[in-house]
């Protein structure tokens, strides 16, 4: 089971309802986050991270630059981004790199999915 | 009123802080607009994910990738919205303007004219493509207004069926109303002065280079019934 998990959202509001959802449902998770590219990239440099939920709209770098950026560090990092802009061709450009696409709004059935296809998840 | 709250985004440079709060005294009175950080964050993450699926719509009618902006939430009067319009490319160097607006309210919580703008060379761009590039000179003037309304129809209902389903609010819309006309003649049934909560998010369309933004302003009763419920939609301590 991978337990160390990136989450990063430039909206706090999320990241808090992420967390939480996902400390209910991998207590034993080290969750690690960020507001942005910049600081998940730093933050990666430190911790030995195994996934990553990432938002797609963010200041800076996207998710799926940032994601992007991860597997050139991590080739096998497993990520998935958590997103209210699942456009088609969104989801057509995180499928080529292996990255499904979670529609917001953030709820803990979508929490579940994607630490499940993350196997995060006992 | 807490060091964390404030009567004005914190996104907003100084200056422009000082001419809404300024603004926002003749229009609100006390704290009724006083948002702390994590309010006005929860607000600009619901209105993140009512846009996501409005750009999701509108990709579809136009089969290409609308590239989303970050969100911005804002509390600004008339004046200065129309002078940050210009600032982020909706007016076009003529000066001119498409502006499809639709009036959303959810019961008492809370209501909404919802706007899409476009400068109006773009907005032609877009009718053309939605038409079709065999469509005549004539049939595109002839229907332009009427491809528009349903443009903003699909855009702004998608938006606001977002929204609705995020706080558990049943909105009903009225009929798009379709204006192009100079910057100036917008927003017209606001008082200069009034200050109005905008949230705002960019649309642009890469293949048209046509870019366009959605807005939702509402007045202080609205602002204060939509943090309610968002706060209870994010759980918000």
């Amino acid at each position: 089971v991978l337990q160390n998990i990136l989450i990063v959202d430039d909206s706090k509001a999320s990241r808090m309802m992420t967390i939480g959802f996902v400390r209910a449902l991998c207590p034993t998770a080290e969750v690690t986050e960020a507001s942005d590219g910049a600081e998940a990239l730093l933050l990666d440099e430190a911790s030995s991270l195994d996934v990553a939920i990432l938002d797609m709209n963010m200041p800076g770098a996207d998710g799926l630059q940032i994601a992007k950026e991860l597997r050139q560090r991590h080739p096998h990092m497993r990520i998935c981004l958590l997103t209210a802009n699942a456009q088609e061709r969104v989801r057509t450009r995180a499928g080529l790199m292996g990255i499904h696409v979670l529609r917001k709004p953030v709820t803990r059935e979508v929490v579940r999915e994607a630490l499940q296809r993350l196997g995060a998840m006992a | 009123m807490s060091a964390r709250q404030t009567l004005v985004p914190a996104v907003l440079p100084v200056k422009d802080a000082q001419e809404a709060r300024s603004a926002s005294a003749t229009a609100c009175v006390g704290e009724v607009l006083a948002l702390n950080e994590l309010q006005l964050d929860a607000l600009g993450e619901a209105f993140n994910i009512a846009l996501g699926a409005a750009a999701e719509a509108f990709s579809g009618l136009v089969h290409e990738e609308v590239e989303l902006s970050v969100p911005a939430v804002e509390l600004l009067p008339r004046a200065k919205l129309l002078q940050r319009l210009k600032e982020l490319g909706c007016v076009g160097e003529d000066n001119r303007v498409c502006a499809i607006r639709q009036r959303f309210e959810a019961q008492a919580m809370f209501a909404t004219d919802a706007v899409v703008v476009f400068p109006e060379s773009g907005s032609v761009q877009i009718v053309r493509r939605l038409l079709g590039a065999g469509t005549s000179e004539a049939d595109v003037s002839e229907l332009e207004e009427d491809t528009l309304a349903e443009i903003g129809n699909v855009i702004l209902n998608a938006c606001l069926d977002g929204l609705g389903g995020l706080v558990h609010a049943n909105l009903n819309g009225g009929l798009p109303d379709v204006q192009i006309c100079p910057s100036e003649a917008l927003f017209q049934n606001r008082a200069d002065g009034d200050a109005m909560l905008i949230a705002r998010i960019g649309m642009h369309l890469a293949g048209s280079k046509v870019s366009g933004y959605v807005l939702l302003l509402m007045d202080c009763a609205s602002i204060q019934g939509l943090v309610r419920e968002v706060e209870r939609a994010f759980d918000l301590p």
